[in-house]
């Protein structure tokens, strides 16, 4: 029994296949139940969302259910059914699946088409959280103070990002790799080990300036992975001039050549991001391997100066977020008319042009209003469609506890009562089915507290005791 | 560890931008996010943020509550603040603490596997004090650094390639480097298991408090309340 990597090492690590044939007999967290435990433990708890489901499906609706069902009855036990269920779905799930429901419609060129929503082609689909990409852009302004050319722009901003990640687990993973290592039995060989962790994990969490070049060279390096990810800009530019070319020999000029053309583009940007976004798994390993072994762990702070700008974010979208913010926002500033990064050294004027394009705003309401800046624009969105998400889900969720008593209501002919102190009034159930004036006139006096059901204390288990 | 701005918010401040402004004011700071998108933006699509989770459901307690008033019962509407308002709690902010407790108090577990599982904020405990000595502990449990099973997956990983390099490097014996790779390992299992036993701690805690405990303990509160009720 051996740690199950989350990659498949056993190719590099003949060795582990050894120490899998033989268990420690000694301890009884080594035992094949205790071993099932953990891992179903670790799977619920490394997704938040499954651990959501899990404690609500497995651990409230079916037990809340089946108790109340027992114990107060069908009314009680629909009702806590619908509660429960609706919890899970509109609690946990609901607002995820609107935003991106809402997303989706914001990026289709269908939707586009009819509406005009999104005229500068920001392509929400590359997903970077809000504070994410406001740390970037901060980074991006430090950058282009700093930079020369706009390739010096860009490896500058990629030094500084790659400066101030720091593990989060800095303190513990150093101590659990010191103990671990006192655990080697061959004294020199653990003397040696010893020595040798500074140099490959350093105990501030920083990585190792020798993760950083190769994490450099995957972000910039023409024979990294990246290379064979499309080149967004370019093939945008390439398109533009050819469209430009066709458009005008269908005979458009002026104010509907320009128009059209823009449209055209945007269809493109948004296509060609959305195929970039499905071919970068490869890059994505990449950089995730590279940062493991240079001293990283799964999750991860993003400091500036001493303090934490970004705070456990998981490795891997982090270097989405990385990925997606220097192609959807950062070279699209950087590069020229062919939409290529060159190594002309920019002006005043033309730095100038490239922040208004990255944070310009005009921070007017509604989606459709002019915003230079890309960065303004994408938080335009994202406050548009999660606040309707959020908004929608708060509606449905309201509006649950109010249709479990209409339902009730409705079951015993317009008798209002709460199935959680006990059934309906008895001297009312023989007229249930419709709404007699006796049931009208108990219902009034029940509610107003002045007449009771006759429900008593009663043992726990006793099944319906109460009924 | 702060979290938060690192700097102050100017951007309202500064004069408007065109898109061709040059000279001194060519730089326009980067636009902040704002409190709601802080507090609200999905982390990850299309599943919904944690902080929406804790509003929405916040908010449904209420509608409940509410809705149970609606109806004329008291008596439901404590139950649903009983059950509701401890679930959110538990959900959002007891499990992590239950799970440092376990480390904490678990009888037996070494230093060695204690010690690379929590660590707090502040370092040693206070040596004097009761009240200081208290709040490091109410600390330690909320906010002291905790490795996910994944983290420590990655640190084993880390470990091995280390032991890799020693292996090419300085030419040790085959023996003495597959040892050191077992023994590794198996360090590192035992620490990722007592970390998911950890974890299971608290969802079985979970389950049986909000599941069990507080449905059975509301209802032989309300048949409680309507025996009294009717002595009347």
């Amino acid at each position: 029994m051996h740690i199950t990597p989350h990659k498949p090492i056993q190719t590099s690590h003949p060795v582990l296949s050894l120490t899998t044939a033989q268990a420690p007999e000694h301890a009884i967290l080594f035992s094949g139940v205790g071993d099932v435990v953990a891992n179903l433990a670790q799977k619920i708890d490394t997704n938040r969302i499954l651990e959501l489901t899990v404690t609500d499906v497995g651990g409230m609706v079916l037990p809340r259910t089946a108790i109340e069902y027992n114990q107060r009855g069908s009314d009680m036990g629909r009702e806590t059914l619908i509660r429960e269920i609706s919890g899970t779905l509109v609690n946990v799930f609901f607002a995820g699946w609107l935003g991106a429901l809402g997303f989706m419609l914001f990026n289709s060129n269908a939707v586009h088409r009819m509406l005009r929503l999104n005229p500068l082609g920001v392509h929400t689909g590359a997903w970077i959280n809000a504070k994410s990409l406001q740390a970037f852009g901060e980074q991006f302004e430090e950058a282009l103070k700093a930079g020369k050319t706009p390739a010096q722009v860009r490896e500058k901003w990629i030094d500084a990002i790659l400066d101030s990640i720091v593990a989060q687990d800095a303190h513990v993973g150093h101590t659990s790799l010191h103990n671990a290592l006192d655990k080697v039995t061959s004294a020199p060989l653990r003397q040696a080990l010893h020595a040798s962790v500074e140099g490959a994990i350093p105990q501030s969490g920083r990585l190792t300036p020798k993760a950083k070049k190769l994490l450099k060279h995957i972000l910039t390096g023409q024979n990294s992975p990246w290379a064979g990810v499309v080149n967004v800009q370019e093939a945008i530019a390439r398109f533009a001039s050819e469209e430009t070319g066709r458009l005008k020999a269908t005979g458009l000029s002026g104010e509907a050549l320009s128009h059209a053309l823009e449209s055209a583009v945007r269809s493109k940007r948004i296509e060609m991001s959305s195929a970039v976004v499905k071919a970068e798994a490869p890059v994505l390993e990449a950089l995730e391997k590279a940062a493991l072994q240079g001293g990283l762990s799964e999750k991860i702070h993003l400091l500036a100066g001493d303090r934490a700008v970004l705070s456990d974010k998981a490795l891997k979208p982090f270097f989405q977020e990385v990925k997606a913010f220097l192609e959807q926002y950062m070279d699209r500033v950087l590069v020229d008319s062919q939409g290529k990064m060159t190594n002309r050294v920019l002006h005043a004027a033309e730095k100038g042009r490239m922040t208004a394009l990255m944070n310009g705003s005009s921070m007017l309401p509604g989606l459709k209003k002019a915003v230079t800046g890309l960065i303004p624009y994408t938080y335009k969105v994202k406050r548009w469609v999660s606040a309707v998400a959020v908004f929608t889900t708060l509606v449905v969720g309201f509006s649950v506890a109010f249709f479990n008593n209409w339902l009730t209501k409705k079951k015993h002919g317009g008798l209002v009562f709460s199935p959680a102190e006990g059934g309906p009034p008895p001297e009312a159930q023989s007229t249930a089915g419709g709404a007699s004036d006796a049931s009208i006139i108990n219902n009034a006096l029940y509610s107003s507290r002045l007449v009771r059901h006759n429900v008593g204390f009663a043992p726990f288990m006793q099944r319906r005791a109460a009924l | 560890m702060n979290i938060g701005n690192t700097r102050p918010v100017m951007t309202k401040m500064l004069p408007k931008q065109t898109q061709f402004s040059g000279g001194l004011n060519q730089f326009v700071r980067t636009p902040q996010a704002g409190t709601f998108l802080k507090l609200f933006d999905y982390e990850r699509l299309p599943h919904s943020a944690v902080n929406q989770i804790k509003l929405i459901y916040g908010l449904v307690i209420i509608s409940r509550i509410r809705a149970a008033l609606s109806r004329g019962s008291w008596n439901e509407a404590r139950e649903h603040a009983t059950r509701d308002i401890m679930g959110w709690t538990f959900w959002f902010y007891a499990m992590p603490a239950v799970q440092r407790m376990f480390v904490k108090a678990l009888v037996g577990m070494p230093k060695e596997y204690r010690e690379a599982l929590l660590h707090h904020p502040d370092g040693a405990k206070p040596a004097t004090g009761v009240i200081k000595k208290l709040g490091w502990h109410l600390k330690s449990l909320f906010n002291s650094e905790m490795p996910s099973a994944l983290q420590i997956e990655a640190r084993c990983e880390q470990a091995l390639n280390l032991i890799d390099t020693q292996a090419k490097t300085q030419r040790w014996k085959q023996t003495a480097v597959d040892g050191a790779k077992k023994q590794v390992n198996e360090y590192f299992h035992k620490l990722k298991n007592y970390r998911n036993f950890a974890s299971f701690t608290g969802l079985v805690g979970a389950i049986a408090l909000l599941g069990f405990g507080v449905v059975l303990f509301n209802i032989y509160m309300t048949r409680k309340s309507m025996a009294a009720s009717q002595k009347h």
